[in-house]
């Protein structure tokens, strides 16, 4: 019974832990577009360089991210993607390390404590990959912004 | 002067009425998964029934569904509602729709199969939604083929 009531009391002053050190990971933040911008920037950066401490705190347990081919993944499966991504890095220059391609500036959505972050990629004029839609939903708790879904969708091109 | 301090008053006063009408339109809600489940199957029957008044109150003013096909924003969303006033065609309905809230955001996801005549293939569907003044509002749509399905 002690032991249960230690753990208790663990976990308890355990979790307002967490949660300070997600303010200290994600920064002081506003329920405003600039905000919102900035985390984008940094989960990108997160996501290139494995910073797997910021995805975490970003992302909600229950964050999911569609895939261009329908394919929805878990949180799990983003922070395994930014590991591979940090190993893959790991003693390469800067210019070296894997990056994503530059995007145009996004339209953000914002009501409230609810955003949405749309991007879109234009297609590649040698035919690689289709022009792609996609989107970030972001809900602001407790004085920051968490990312809790993402969608991307290829645009079909008439043949 | 007159008549603008006149003017004035009148906007200001129907801004109010305005909202109220939309209270009702859109009925009392909470922000939790039921009330988004009743407003997800609201806006499937307006849309197929031509109810632009509720779509008026539910989407907001920059709404915008993104397809594979391309961006369809609220004006089409009207337009096409319109066309099925006075429709008796049977409304479309799917299940399993998750829904996820977190505060005063709401969204509805649905992965819908592929139409047993292979016109339609499967699709992942997303309706986000944010909680304002005693209501869910439809901010952004997003719809995706599923390959090889």
């Amino acid at each position: 019974m002690r032991r249960i009531v230690c753990t208790v009391l663990l976990c308890g002053s355990a979790l307002p832990l967490i949660a300070q050190d997600c303010h200290k990971i994600l920064g002081k933040q506003k329920p405003d577009a600039a905000s919102i911008k900035q985390a984008e920037d940094r989960w990108s950066q997160a996501y290139t360089q494995g910073r797997i401490e910021y995805l975490e705190c970003l992302l909600t347990p229950d964050y999911v991210s569609v895939s261009a081919k329908g394919m929805p993944r878990d949180k799990a499966a983003i922070v395994s993607g930014a590991q591979k991504n940090a190993q893959q890095n790991k003693g390469k220059t800067d210019g070296k390390s894997k990056t994503l391609p530059d995007l145009p500036e996004p339209k953000i959505q914002l009501y409230g404590n609810s955003a949405v972050v749309q991007s879109s990629l234009a297609a590649d004029p040698n035919g690689k990959y289709p022009a792609m839609y996609s989107s970030d939903v972001f809900a602001f708790q407790d004085g920051v912004w968490r990312a809790i879904y993402s969608q991307h969708t290829p645009v079909e091109t008439k043949e | 002067m007159k008549s603008l301090l006149v003017l004035f008053l009148v906007v200001v006063c129907a801004f109010p009425a305005l909202a109220s009408d939309c209270a009702t339109v859109l009925g009392p809600q909470k922000a939790d998964a039921a009330s988004l489940d009743r407003v997800e199957d609201a806006w499937n029957e307006a849309f197929n029934r031509g109810n632009t008044e509720y779509l008026e109150c539910l989407l907001v003013p920059d709404f915008v569904t993104v397809t594979p096909h391309g961006k369809r924003d609220r004006a089409w969303e009207l337009e096409h509602a319109r066309q099925n006033r006075g429709s008796t065609a049977a409304i479309p309905h799917f299940s399993g729709t998750v829904f996820q809230i977190e505060g005063s955001t709401g969204i509805a996801k649905l992965y819908k199969p592929a139409s047993a005549d292979g016109q339609h293939p499967a699709t992942q569907l997303a309706d986000v939604f944010t909680f304002q003044d005693g209501a869910w509002r439809a901010v952004y749509s997003q719809h995706t083929f599923v390959e090889g399905k």
